[in-house]
C-alpha cells in the first residue's frame, strides 16, 4: 500500500483529536479509502472515521488491510510534521510496521510498529434525532469555551428558531444563542435538549481545524452526533448524554 | 466469573466477625472458581491486594486520581465525592454513593468480570512515563463506568489497599485447605516455600495433597524467612541450644534474600518486597562473588560509615526507598552484604539440611571480597568464649548476637527457639498506629498522641497496648500528621481512629498487666524511637510477643535472667 497526502494538516488534526479519546484502534484500509471505528475507554464517546481515496493525492491499495495503531505513538510522530508537509504512508516489508514519511526540505522516515488490537464489535446505536443543525465549527467551539467558565457540563437545546448552548453552576450562568439565520442548515422537527460533559466535547472539538463545517444531531436525553466534514473526509462522534442531577 | 460475586463475598465477610464463618465463605468462593488463570489471581484479591507483596508492580493510584476517575465515570463532581467522605468516613462508601447518583451515560455497558478488573489493574500498574496519569485515569474510569455501587466500593478499597474484611494469610490458608479438601500443613508448607497463594491454590485444586507435597522452592519466588525468638542472655541461649551453638554477629542492617539465576538477580527485603533496582552495585557484586549458577542465599545488608563502622539500619532503608539518582546514593551510603544462610543451590533444596552443613555449603559457594562477606561467627560450647564474642560484637557497633542450633533445619516463616537473638536491652516493640489524638494549644493542628496496637494474627486485627506521646520532635509530629491524615477512619472530638498501616518502633521501661486495654497489657513510659517503613502491619510485634516479653521481664526481675 502507498498513500500520499499533499499536506499533513487534516491528518494531524484528526489523529490529534482521536488520540485524546482512544488509546488504540484498528485502521481498516480498503481500495476505496480508510476507515476506523473506536470507543474511548470510558465508553462515553464513539468515533467513526471515513477518509475516501479522493482525500489523497495518491492512493494505491490492492487488498483490504487491518492495521492496529497505537494512537499516542502515531500522534507523537505526526506532531513532527508541519501542516504543509507532504505525508506518505506505507507498510514495512514484513507488514509489522506502518512507515510514515514526511517530506519537506528533507525526507524523514518513521517506523510505527503495529500492535494487536483486541476485537470489539461496535455497532452504532439507532437514534431518533429531532434536530439537525449545520454551523461553522468555530461557533460551537467558542460556545463550549464560554460554558466552561461556569461548569463542567453543558446543555444543548434547539427550538424552531435557535440553538442554545447553556451552562449553569455556582459561579453563575452562561447562555449562547445561535439564531437559525447564522446556521448553514437548520432543521428542527421538535424542540429538544440534552446535557453533555464539556471535557469530552472539548476533546472532540479539537478536530475543528480539519473541518470546514460541522453538523450537530440532537434529541432529548439521548446521545448527540457530531459530524465533521471536509473534502473526502467524514469524522463522526457519538457522545453519550449526562442526566440532569 | 463476575466481579459481582467477589463483591458479594467481601460484603458477607464484612458482616461477620466469626473466623470460622469467614473461612467457610472464602472456601466456598474458591471452590466455585473453575478457571486456573482466575484461581491464580483471586486469592490476592480476597486479601484486598492485586499483586503479592514481592511483585514489583504496584498500582500507583492515590485518592486524588481515584476520585477524578470516578468523577469522569459518573459525571459527579470530584469535590462532591471529597465532601461526602467527611460524612461516610470511607472513600469506598463515597464512591458507591457517587455511582448511585451516576449522571454520565455510556454506550455498551458490560458487567464487570474478575478477569477484566484484574487485566485493567495490570495495565494501570504497567503504565509508565509521560502521560501515564492520564492513561491510568482512563483505565480506571472504564471499570467504574460499568461498576455497580457495591462493586465500586470494593474496587476503590482494593485500589487504595484499604480492604477491611479481616482476611489475613492464616485464614486464607485454612480456606484453601477447606475448599479443596487438602491438608492445611501442606498448604502452609507450599506457601512458605513460594509465598504465592495464587500458585498454591491452583496446585491444591488441580493436584491435591500429592501436588502440594511436591511443591519445591522456585528461584525467583521468595521463601518466608525463618525468624528468631529473644533470649535473655548468652548463657541461656547456649543451654537452650543443647550446650553447643553457632553464634554469629547480629548486624544492625536489613535482612535480604538473594535469588540468583545466571545473570538474573532478585533481592527481596525482609517484607519480601523486591528491592533489586535500588541497589545495583550489590547486584553486580553478587554476580561476581556467588559461584553457583542458581542459588538462594540470605544475609544482612549493612550501611557502612566512617572507619568501616556500621550505621543504623535506617540508612539501608533509605537506599531501598530511593528510585532516582541511585548512583549518588551508592557513594553516600555504601553497603556491605553479610551472608549467613543458603536455602537452595543448583537444583538442590537446602532447607531440610541441618544448619552446620548449610553454613559449610555457604562458605564453599561465596568468594568473599568487595563488600560480600560471610557473617562473622564462632561455634562453641564455652559460655566464656560466647560472651567474649558478644562483647566484641557490641564493641564493633553491632546489635548483638544470633545463636543458632547446629542441627536445625531451615523452617520458613517460623519464629521458633532454634534461632535466638541476644541483645543488651529489653527489646523495643514494633507497633502499629491505630488511633491518635489532636494536640492542644500550639499543637492543635497536629496529631500528638498515638494509640499503639499489637498484631493479633488470629483475628487479623490489632489490639491496643498503650499510647505514646513522647520521643517525637515537632517535625516528627508534622510528618506523622501528614502521613496519617489520609488514613483517618473516624473522628470523635479530639480522638481519631486510624487505618492500621504505619509501624513505629517503641522503647519503654516495662510491660505492665493492665485492665485498661483488652489485650491485658500496657506499656509503661513508651517512647517513640523510629518509623519502621520496612515493616508491614502484619510484621508488627504480636500480642503473643508482648505476653512473652512480659514473662521474660518478670523472670529477669526474679533474678533468674
Amino acid at each position: 500500500m502507498r498513500l500520499v497526502l499533499s499536506d499533513a494538516k487534516v491528518l494531524k488534526s484528526i489523529v490529534d483529536t482521536l488520540s485524546n479519546l482512544i488509546d488504540e484502534a484498528k485502521l481498516v484500509v480498503s481500495p476505496e479509502g480508510i476507515s476506523l471505528r473506536a470507543m474511548d475507554p470510558g465508553h462515553v464517546a464513539l468515533a467513526d472515521l471515513n477518509m475516501s481515496k479522493v482525500a489523497f493525492e495518491e492512493y494505491h491499495v490492492e487488498s483490504n488491510l487491518e492495521l492496529g495503531i497505537d494512537f499516542d505513538r502515531l500522534n507523537t510522530i505526526l506532531k513532527r510534521a508541519g501542516s504543509s508537509d507532504k505525508i506518505e504512508l506505507s507498510l514495512s516489508e514484513d507488514a509489522s510496521a506502518l512507515i510514515i514519511t514526511i517530506r519537506n526540505s528533507a525526507m524523514r522516515r518513521f517506523d510505527l510498529p503495529l500492535i494487536d488490537v483486541s476485537e470489539e464489535e461496535l455497532r452504532i446505536p439507532q437514534l431518533d434525532f429531532l434536530a439537525e443543525v449545520e454551523v461553522d465549527p468555530k461557533i460551537l467551539s467558542e460556545g463550549i469555551k464560554d460554558a466552561e467558565i461556569v461548569s463542567d457540563h453543558v446543555t444543548l437545546k434547539c427550538d424552531s428558531e435557535n440553538l442554545y448552548i447553556s451552562a449553569s453552576g455556582d459561579l453563575g450562568n452562561v447562555e449562547v444563542k445561535v439564531s437559525k439565520e447564522r446556521a448553514l442548515n437548520f432543521e428542527v422537527s421538535e424542540p429538544c435538549k440534552s446535557m453533555f460533559s464539556i471535557e469530552y466535547l472539548k476533546d472532540m472539538l479539537k478536530a475543528v481545524d480539519a473541518a470546514s463545517t460541522i453538523r450537530l444531531h440532537l434529541g432529548t436525553d439521548i446521545p448527540m452526533r457530531l459530524d465533521f466534514l471536509a473534502e473526502g473526509v467524514k469524522l463522526d462522534f457519538l457522545l453519550a448524554p449526562r442526566i440532569e442531577g | 466469573m463476575l466481579y459481582k460475586d467477589l463483591a458479594e463475598l467481601y460484603k458477607r465477610l464484612e458482616k461477620t466477625t466469626l473466623k470460622t464463618l469467614k473461612t467457610r465463605l472464602v472456601a466456598e468462593f474458591l471452590r466455585e472458581v473453575d478457571k486456573p488463570d482466575i484461581l491464580e489471581i483471586v486469592p490476592y484479591l480476597i486479601l484486598g491486594k492485586v499483586f503479592p507483596d514481592w511483585d514489583e508492580r504496584e498500582l500507583g493510584v492515590g485518592e486524588k486520581l481515584l476520585i477524578r476517575a470516578v468523577s469522569m465515570a459518573t459525571g459527579i463532581e470530584g469535590s462532591w465525592i471529597e465532601n461526602s467522605v467527611k460524612d461516610t468516613g470511607d472513600l469506598g462508601e463515597s464512591v458507591a454513593l457517587a455511582l448511585q447518583k451516576r449522571r454520565q451515560k455510556s454506550f455498551f455497558g458490560q458487567p464487570l468480570t474478575i478477569k477484566r478488573v484484574y487485566t485493567t489493574f495490570v495495565k494501570i500498574a504497567e503504565t509508565q512515563g509521560a502521560g501515564s496519569q492520564d492513561r491510568k485515569l482512563k483505565y480506571l474510569a472504564n471499570i467504574f463506568m460499568d461498576a455497580t455501587p457495591e462493586e465500586g466500593k470494593y474496587l476503590a478499597r482494593t485500589i487504595l489497599g484499604q480492604m477491611r474484611t479481616g482476611v489475613a494469610e492464616g485464614l486464607l490458608r485454612d480456606a484453601i485447605a477447606q475448599a479443596f479438601s487438602v491438608k492445611v500443613e501442606l498448604v502452609e508448607r507450599a506457601y512458605m516455600l513460594t509465598t504465592d497463594f495464587g500458585y498454591v491454590a491452583k496446585v491444591a485444586k488441580f493436584e491435591g495433597n500429592e501436588g502440594l507435597s511436591k511443591v519445591e522452592i522456585q528461584v525467583g519466588k521468595p521463601i518466608k524467612p525463618m525468624l528468631a525468638q529473644m533470649a535473655t542472655n548468652v548463657r541461656d541461649a547456649l543451654v537452650e541450644m543443647g550446650g553447643e551453638a553457632e553464634f554469629e554477629i547480629k548486624y544492625d542492617g536489613a535482612r535480604v534474600q538473594v535469588h540468583k539465576d545466571g545473570d538474573r538477580i532478585i533481592i527481596y527485603s525482609r517484607r519480601l518486597e523486591n528491592v533489586t533496582k535500588s541497589i545495583p552495585e550489590v547486584v553486580e557484586r553478587i554476580k561476581k562473588h556467588l559461584k553457583p549458577e542458581k542459588v538462594i542465599v540470605e544475609g544482612e545488608l549493612v550501611a557502612i560509615g566512617e572507619g568501616g563502622r556500621p550505621r543504623p539500619f535506617q540508612y539501608v532503608l533509605r537506599r531501598f526507598r530511593r528510585k532516582y539518582n541511585i548512583k549518588e546514593m551508592i557513594e553516600k551510603i555504601p553497603l556491605e552484604l553479610n551472608l549467613f544462610d543458603i536455602l537452595y543451590v543448583d537444583g538442590e533444596n537446602m532447607i531440610d539440611t541441618i544448619f552446620i552443613e548449610r553454613r559449610k555449603r555457604l562458605e564453599s559457594v561465596v568468594n568473599q571480597g568487595d563488600g560480600v562477606k560471610l557473617a562473622e561467627n564462632i561455634i562453641t560450647k564455652s559460655p566464656e568464649e560466647a560472651e567474649a564474642f558478644y562483647r566484641k560484637a557490641l564493641a564493633m557497633g553491632h546489635e548483638g548476637l544470633m545463636a543458632k542450633r547446629l542441627d536445625a533445619t531451615y523452617e520458613p516463616g517460623n519464629r521458633g527457639k532454634k534461632w535466638l537473638k541476644i541483645k543488651p536491652t529489653m527489646e523495643n516493640l514494633d507497633l502499629v498506629i491505630i488511633g491518635a489524638e489532636w494536640g492542644e494549644g500550639r499543637r492543635a493542628h497536629v496529631l500528638s498522641s498515638f494509640l499503639l496496637g499489637a498484631y493479633d494474627p488470629e483475628k487479623g486485627d490489632f489490639v491496643p497496648v498503650g499510647k505514646v506521646g513522647s520521643g517525637f520532635t515537632d517535625e516528627d509530629l508534622i510528618e506523622f500528621t501528614k502521613m496519617l491524615k489520609p488514613l483517618i477512619r473516624e473522628e470523635k472530638g479530639k480522638e481519631v481512629k486510624i487505618e492500621p498501616k504505619v509501624v513505629i518502633e517503641i522503647a519503654y521501661q516495662e510491660i505492665q498487666k493492665s485492665p485498661k486495654y483488652e489485650s491485658g497489657y500496657a506499656l509503661r513510659f513508651p517512647r517513640y524511637v523510629a518509623l519502621r517503613e520496612d515493616k508491614s502491619p502484619e510484621d508488627a510485634d504480636t500480642i503473643e510477643r508482648v505476653a512473652q516479653l512480659y514473662e521474660l521481664q518478670e523472670r529477669m526481675k526474679a533474678g533468674k535472667g
